[in-house]
Formats: C-alpha cells, sequence, structure tokens
C-alpha cells in the first residue's frame, strides 16, 4: 500500500477506546459522568479537534475491572498507550496486570490534545495526583438518602453503620434522618466537611467528606431470600472506611418506599459513584 | 467466539486493530499478507472491530457468507 493510499491517509493519529460494557462502565459514574456521557462528551471533543485526527470507538469490558468508567487513549503515532479511569495511580486488573491509571479529568479536549503529535505530553506525566474529590455530589447523594427525593415521602432512616478495620468491626444502629454537615469546629454548617449521624444512644457517627472517593449502592438477595440494601463508601485507594446498611423500619409500610428510594437513588447516581 | 479477520485486511495491514487490543492478541509475521485473531486469547470485547479502515473484522457468528473460509484461516493460523 502507498503512503498515497486513501486509506492510509484517513489514518486517526490517536484512538479513543471507551468502554461502555452494560454489567460494567455503563454503570458507573464518575464525577457526574457514566460511560456513555464520557463517550459523548469525547465524540464532541474530537469533532471539536477536526473529527478525523481522533478516532472514538466503544469497546465491552477489557479488563474485568472495577475503576469505570474507562477509556483507552493510543498514541498511534508512537504505538504507546495510556489508560484513564475513576482512579489515579497504579491498580490491577484481570486481564492486565499491574496498569497505571490517569484520572478522567472534566476536559476531555485537553485529554485528546495531550495525545496528539504537536502538543503531546510524556505518556508518564498523565498520572498526577488524584484531583480533589466532589464533595458536593457526596453531601447531595447523603442528602437524598437522608431526606429522600423526588416525591418520596420518606428517607432511608433505620441503618447499621459499620466501620471495620484488620483489627475490629463496630456496628452502629442509626437513623439516616438525623444526617447533618458540620465544620471542623462541630458547628452545623450545609457545606461542611464532616457529615454527623446521632447513633441511637445518643453516640455521633462523624465521616469525613474529603476523604471519600466512591460511593456504591448494594442491593443484594440473601440466602433467605430477604433483600440487603447497603451503601458503601471507599478512600482513595478504593478501600471501603464506611458501610450502612439499611435496618427494617419500625414502620412496614415504610419499607416499599424505602425499596423505590433505594432504586431511584440507583436510577439517578448510578450503583457506583467516583466522587 | 472470538473476531475473525477477513480478507478485505490482505495487502492492507492497517494494524489500527493491533494498536487498540487491549489484550495483544493480533499476530502477523511480516511473510504474512494480514493480521490474525488468537482465538485463545481473544476477550471478545470487540474494541478491534470499528476501528479496521477496512471493515475486515467480524464477531465468528457475524462474518458474512464471503469471508465464511476466513474462520477456519485464522483457526489454522494458530493450530500450525
Amino acid at each position: 500500500m502507498s503512503a498515497s493510499d486513501p486509506q492510509r491517509s484517513a489514518r486517526p493519529e490517536v484512538n479513543v477506546v471507551v468502554c461502555t460494557d452494560e454489567y460494567g462502565c455503563g454503570r458507573w459514574y464518575h464525577r457526574g459522568r457514566n460511560a456513555e456521557a464520557v463517550l459523548g462528551d469525547m465524540q464532541a471533543a474530537a469533532k471539536r479537534l477536526g473529527g478525523e485526527r481522533v478516532q472514538v470507538t466503544t469497546a465491552g469490558c477489557i479488563l474485568g475491572c472495577t475503576y469505570g468508567p474507562r477509556f483507552d487513549v493510543v498514541r498511534r503515532w508512537s504505538g504507546e498507550k495510556a489508560l484513564y479511569g475513576s482512579i489515579q495511580g497504579e491498580a490491577t486488573v484481570t486481564r492486565r496486570g499491574r496498569v497505571q491509571f490517569a484520572a478522567i479529568p472534566d476536559d476531555l479536549e485537553q485529554v485528546l490534545c495531550d495525545h496528539l503529535t504537536e502538543t503531546a505530553v510524556p505518556i508518564d506525566r498523565l498520572a498526577g495526583p488524584n484531583p480533589p474529590a466532589n464533595i458536593d455530589l457526596l453531601r447531595r447523594i447523603l442528602s437524598d438518602c437522608s431526606k429522600g427525593m423526588g416525591d418520596a415521602t420518606v428517607g432511608l432512616d433505620e441503618a447499621v453503620i459499620m466501620v471495620h478495620n484488620p483489627a475490629a468491626t463496630v456496628s452502629i444502629p442509626a437513623t439516616l434522618a438525623n444526617l447533618q454537615f458540620v465544620d471542623g469546629s462541630g458547628s452545623a454548617d450545609p457545606a461542611g466537611d464532616i457529615a454527623l449521624l446521632a447513633t441511637d444512644g445518643d453516640g455521633q457517627a462523624a465521616l469525613q467528606l474529603s476523604r471519600i472517593r466512591q460511593i456504591e449502592f448494594l442491593c443484594r438477595q440473601l440466602r433467605n431470600g430477604m433483600p440487603s440494601y447497603s451503601i458503601w463508601l471507599r478512600d482513595d485507594d478504593l478501600a471501603t472506611v464506611y458501610r450502612i446498611y439499611l435496618r427494617r423500619s419500625e414502620n412496614p409500610a415504610n419499607n416499599p418506599l424505602r425499596h423505590r428510594l433505594f432504586m431511584d437513588l440507583i436510577e439517578k447516581y448510578g450503583e457506583k459513584v467516583t466522587l | 467466539m472470538t473476531y475473525i479477520i477477513t480478507e478485505p485486511c490482505v495487502g492492507v495491514k492497517d494494524a489500527a486493530c493491533v494498536d487498540v487490543c487491549p489484550v495483544d492478541c493480533i499476530y502477523t509475521t511480516d511473510d504474512d499478507d494480514m493480521y490474525f485473531i488468537s482465538p485463545d486469547e481473544c476477550i471478545d470485547c470487540a474494541a478491534c472491530e470499528p476501528v479496521c479502515p477496512v471493515t475486515a473484522i467480524f464477531a465468528e457468528e457475524a462474518v458474512p457468507g464471503m469471508y465464511e473460509d476466513y474462520i477456519k484461516i485464522n483457526y489454522d493460523y494458530f493450530s500450525k
């Protein structure tokens, strides 16, 4: 094939392959975007850069990972690849072993510029420190859990907070309706960095919001056939640091409403939200 | 299932599929006139299919009738 062949001349400089797997990345959110939104924004960014230099396509799950939404960027002019996902830094994925992730930034056009020939930056410079977690989004999610949303008349209410480390596990009954946000001095502040829950028996459970990177809503059926609802909060290393398990309500009429709210939360935010 | 590379690749060897394949399962040699996907290593992610500039790649069960011979050609390549 000659260099003047039209097929060769149409070769893009950069290929972007966005995972839209319906059982993986398609269900997860990173800083307010799921895989479909990332794909749409990436296609728009590619178009703004002229369309022909960047080819954006989709793929199924290629990693067996839990770090989505994610996409690969392939520099066809150098053969280098970069991997973007919901975390920043090194991680292990089933089919590739240890890989280096760059966190998906808000500006996807900049991502493309970082890989085009004349504006490319060295691949190993892409994995910088994590951007700050989106605390506003976390506050919004927790508030929706506490108060309900839309036409919901109840919040998730009765729960058990579970905190676990290699040496101990603590379970504390609490009611999500008692959620409030406070500042570092403990004063009520809707924009505070700490979520405070009054627990049963006049105790308190404090959560440092800036340390939370990911929140996941889990709805499972137990072996006895009963449903289990829980919310898992994870830190920068995606280690689980705080879990909220729903208890059965003392008012049985509230349980179907709480189930609906839980499903509505998943519908609104996705099963897994990276902040 | 796997993906199969067919006749349009012959003589083209653009290699876009090779570049995007996440598990590096697409092979060739200088003596080969096309690329081949290892059926044992392919993870069915479909990343290769849309990037091929000559539409040579198909899911195994979707290979057009006129290219069906290439299913065997791909498998045979890796059974040598």
